[in-house]
């Protein structure tokens, strides 16, 4: 299949401020992502549509400002994410991650899986883990309580779970996400989140290559 | 009417149960202050991973506050996993502003960043003064925090649950803009550690270790690993971890990892510290009060052509000396301290990422790292010090 990195200039269409152009001067790396252009064009699209629904969302919810108290950040995300699962409603798997999209991000992540630098990179994804790792217990923190995450789309990540690192050097592989969603692993699937709705969107499902991972 | 007697053993015991009682109502009794207390200096507690709700967590809270009284800190560092198990608004209470109560209400602040276990929400969080970003900057000055006219310390709050390339880009730019003496990096996963449940951050160490080389970080403070350990200078940086605030991994400090300078793994803690001048000052406490470490290091003020200026000083130029170096452990430390194995070896470990110099103690040049794709540039020398802290 034909292929080119597409760099950073047409993946920061989506990020907005603060995305700079790699300079002479700079020791950040430029983003490189290898998927074919259209197929890029069509993955942020369809962010932008959710972004864009996320948006209309936001309108009709109390606003949660800087300076919230704990009532008002939760009483805040609660609307968000109920008024955000109710509006994509029958949302499935493949819809944002379209057969495209979703080929070529496991092409990407094949390739830096094995690299030489692909167990540290798996290392790092098994940090924080949902089905891995679980949150220390109230009664005695040196012990370890698993909580579970229901791989579905459109449902709520258990907010008790932690999140799984996403080591830099693949998120300068993958397409720029706007500041509102976020890539994560949980157990070898690489899903979209919305960061602050704590909604699954999609997910890609057995990306990452280690059977040592719980699904 | 005469008090009937009791028994040596039943005496005991009521003393006992009436000091359990009296400290279980009030702040603990802190232990020796091992800090100087200097007159306009910046004073700070670095805790992480706290956010059990846990006994554990209430009783390093107690610790805090009672040192507080002797060490009156402005504000506290939170390097991640500032709440467990989810961020309801009970969360926020029983997790966090009930065990720091007393430091809230005397006006102490908070400055969060983001583990793998907070909801991103969190940000915008009143008492975490986040104000609404994931990773933000502020300068704290001696008399006042955010004084103008001193270049003072530079704290740099990092998101690497996300680090992605606007981040990276942020990084660097504000890096580079500062002209702050200290600049002071914290988040939640550890660029250097010896844990065995998670360890060193590799991918994210290839990506920051050179830019704060470059711009001239001096320290790292660090979560996620559930223990406290100061890992030996990397590059002319020193880097903590103080991840049992509220979590705690016993046994988890891999000794063989060779980066250990002090660890202690066995009970729960936090730190202190206090800046004066080109002078840092930390001490490590237990959750019982006892020091764990403590020590001072030395920064050499920025030359007065570079000061205003973090940019790299022309091909040539003088040579770095080595980053500061502190003492060994404290005095009579009554806590089990964790140090290397004089059997193993100093050098670093098998990394991709750019290596620790062997030499950082006692050359006077800096290596360059194994792998950054551009070499960083000299940074003010630092000078060593056998001082012990006072």
């Amino acid at each position: 299949m034909r292929e080119r990195a597409v760099l950073l200039t047409l993946s920061g269409l989506l990020a907005g401020a603060g995305c700079s152009a790699t300079s002479k001067e700079s020791l950040v790396p430029p983003q490189t992502v290898e998927m074919d252009a259209e197929t890029l064009r069509k993955f942020q699209h369809e962010v932008e549509e959710y972004v864009e629904l996320r948006q209309k969302v936001l309108t009709k919810i109390p606003p949660v400002t800087t300076k919230a108290t704990p009532d008002q950040i939760a009483a805040h995300q609660k609307a968000l994410t109920e008024a955000i699962v109710a509006y994509r409603k029958g949302a499935k798997r493949g819809e944002i991650f379209g057969p495209e999209v979703e080929a070529a991000v496991r092409r990407t992540l094949h390739r830096a899986f094995s690299a030489p630098d692909g167990p540290a990179l798996i290392k790092e994804i098994k940090s924080g883990n949902p089905t891995v790792e679980g949150n220390p217990s109230a009664r005695d923190p040196t012990k370890e309580v698993k909580q579970p995450v229901t791989l579905t789309v459109n449902t709520f990540y258990n907010s008790a779970a932690p999140f799984s690192s996403v080591p830099p050097s693949l998120l300068l592989k993958l397409p720029l996400l706007p500041d509102q969603v976020r890539y994560r692993f949980v157990g070898r699937a690489l899903i979209l989140r919305d960061t602050e709705a704590n909604v699954i969107l999609d997910y890609i499902p057995e990306v990452v290559p280690d059977p040592s991972i719980p699904r | 009417m005469k008090r009937p007697a009791l028994s040596w053993n039943a005496e005991v015991r009521l003393a006992l149960a009436a000091l359990a009682l009296l400290l279980a109502g009030s702040p603990a009794p802190a232990q020796e202050l091992r800090l100087p207390v200097k007159d306009g200096s910046i004073r700070f507690a670095v805790i992480g991973d706290t956010g059990t709700g846990s006994t554990a967590q209430y009783d390093v809270a107690k610790q805090m506050i009672a040192f507080h009284a002797k060490l009156p800190f402005e504000f506290v560092i939170m390097v991640g996993d500032d709440l467990y198990g989810g961020s309801s608004a009970d969360d926020y209470r029983t997790k966090f502003e009930q065990p720091y109560a007393a430091l809230l209400s005397g006006k102490v602040k908070f400055y969060a960043s983001l583990g793998n276990h907070d909801n991103p929400d969190e940000r915008n969080y009143k008492d975490w003064n986040m104000s609404g970003q994931r990773f933000y900057t502020w300068r704290a000055s001696p008399g006042g925090l955010g004084k103008l006219d001193n270049p003072g310390v530079r704290f740099f709050a990092l998101d690497t649950n996300y680090m992605d390339k606007p981040q990276l880009d942020w990084v660097e730019s504000e890096l580079k803009k500062s002209s702050s003496e200290w600049k002071i990096a914290f988040f939640h996963h550890p660029l250097y550690s010896s844990g065995r449940t998670h360890g060193s951050s590799l991918d994210l160490r290839a990506q920051l270790e050179p830019l704060f080389m470059k711009y001239g970080v001096s320290v790292v403070l660090t979560g996620h690993d559930h223990f406290y350990e100061r890992i030996k200078p990397q590059h002319g940086i020193y880097h903590w971890v103080c991840g049992a605030g509220g979590s705690l991994r016993k046994g988890d400090i891999d000794r063989g990892t060779g980066l250990t300078e002090v660890g202690f793994d066995t009970d729960y803690s936090f730190m202190l510290v206090e800046i004066d001048g080109t002078d840092l000052y930390f001490q490590a406490v237990s959750r019982t009060g006892q020091t764990v470490d403590a020590g001072v290091i030395h920064h050499e003020p920025f030359p007065a052509s570079a000061a205003p200026s973090p940019l790299p000083p022309s091909p040539g130029s003088t040579p770095v000396a080595p980053a500061p170096v502190s003492p060994g452990p404290p005095k009579g430390s009554p806590a089990p301290v964790v140090s290397p194995s004089p059997s193993v070896s100093p050098s670093p470990p098998a990394s991709p990422s750019p290596k620790p110099s062997p030499a950082v103690k006692t050359s006077p040049t800096r290596r360059r790292p194994a792998t950054p794709r551009r070499s960083p540039s000299p940074r003010p020398s630092p000078k060593p010090s056998p001082t012990p802290p006072p």
